[in-house]
């Protein structure tokens, strides 16, 4: 039976085997060692890298094979920007300051929740039996911004989940803006917060 | 190997394709290098965002003008990014038990062969919730 994969594909498989863990590592090393001088500002920086994974760009030619280069993720919340560093072999071939929001890591939402809990409302909520919580993206979000919205929510019997509470985070400044709570209808801005709109 | 981003190669009813799921949260199924019978007919294809125009608002959700979610890639208004769940999840906002562990456990490569009554089939399916 003749093959169903081109002879393009096939040479691909070198450029697309599974990115190692020493690959990512050393890729997020030279990311960051490139960034270091933006990314501290008097003295600190307060960035995270979200993660390194195979990047393929499509070349001019149809016969070109691509090259094999890694992405790594980078939020510097400091600087209020998202960085999208690319690497091949140990070299940065390419940084550029995102317009776009990249998907929220799952440190992110952890901080957003520890950030949360210090509403002693959803701090109990948070301990109750089958609650757990899920994060949205609230309002329109601007390049640059960083803002988590959280729902604690709860699974009822028939298998659907209740919205027991909303909060919006930010996590450039650290900060709550905006909290829902059971039974309450409305929103309430946290400190003068200015917030999106608690879905 | 990583637990999402891999790309993995299939073939089946003529077809050779790669598919990949690249994140657990915030990313959505995506087809690679698609081959017929050795041509390449497709570079890359997905549908990495949802618009979801409400025209009965729910007491004021979505919020206007637009009674609309964006979900998946870059939410907007309310919107939610995917998350890759288990292939046999129940359809409910499903809690961490049920997300996908690994990029394997969200996609079933099926191949049909041709029968007299229609032609050979290659399907990728993947099972993601918004939130």
């Amino acid at each position: 039976m003749p093959s169903v994969t081109s002879a393009f594909a096939r040479r691909l498989k070198q450029v697309l085997k599974p990115l190692s863990r020493s690959e990512a590592a050393r890729a997020v090393k030279a990311a960051i060692q490139y960034l270091e001088p933006e990314l501290v500002r008097d003295g600190t920086s307060r960035f995270r890298v979200l993660g390194a994974e195979l990047a393929v760009t499509r070349p001019k030619s149809r016969e070109v094979i691509p090259r094999r280069q890694i992405e790594v993720l980078v939020i510097d919340y400091l600087n209020r920007r998202h960085v999208r560093i690319v690497v091949e072999g140990a070299r940065v071939v390419e940084a550029r300051t995102l317009d776009s929001q990249p998907a929220l890591g799952r440190e992110e939402i952890a901080e957003a929740t520890r950030l949360a809990a210090a509403v002693p409302e959803l701090r109990k909520l948070a301990r109750q039996r089958g609650v757990f919580v899920s994060s949205y993206a609230p309002g329109q979000r601007q390049p640059g911004q960083r803002r988590v919205g959280l729902y604690y929510l709860s699974t009822e019997r028939k298998g659907r989940a209740a919205v027991l509470a909303a909060v919006e985070v930010d996590l450039v400044d650290q900060r709550v803006l905006a909290v829902r709570l059971p039974g309450q209808g409305s929103t309430t801005l946290i400190e003068g917060g200015t917030h999106g709109e608690l879905r | 190997m990583a637990n999402f981003g891999d790309y993995h190669p299939v073939s089946g009813a003529g077809w050779s394709v790669y598919w990949r799921v690249s994140q657990l949260h915030g990313s959505g199924l995506e087809v690679w290098f698609a081959d017929f019978r050795g041509r390449r007919v497709m570079w890359r294809g997905g549908q990495p965002f949802a618009i979801v125009p409400y025209h009965r608002p729910i007491a004021g959700d979505p919020k206007p003008p637009d009674y609309t979610y964006k979900d998946g890639i870059g939410p907007q208004w309310g919107g939610v990014e995917f998350t890759a769940l288990k292939k046999g999840a129940p359809n409910m906002w499903a809690s961490s038990a049920h997300h996908a562990a690994v990029d394997t456990e969200a996609v079933e490569v099926t191949v049909e062969p041709a029968g007299n009554f229609g032609p050979g089939s290659l399907t990728i399916t993947a099972k993601f919730q918004c939130g």
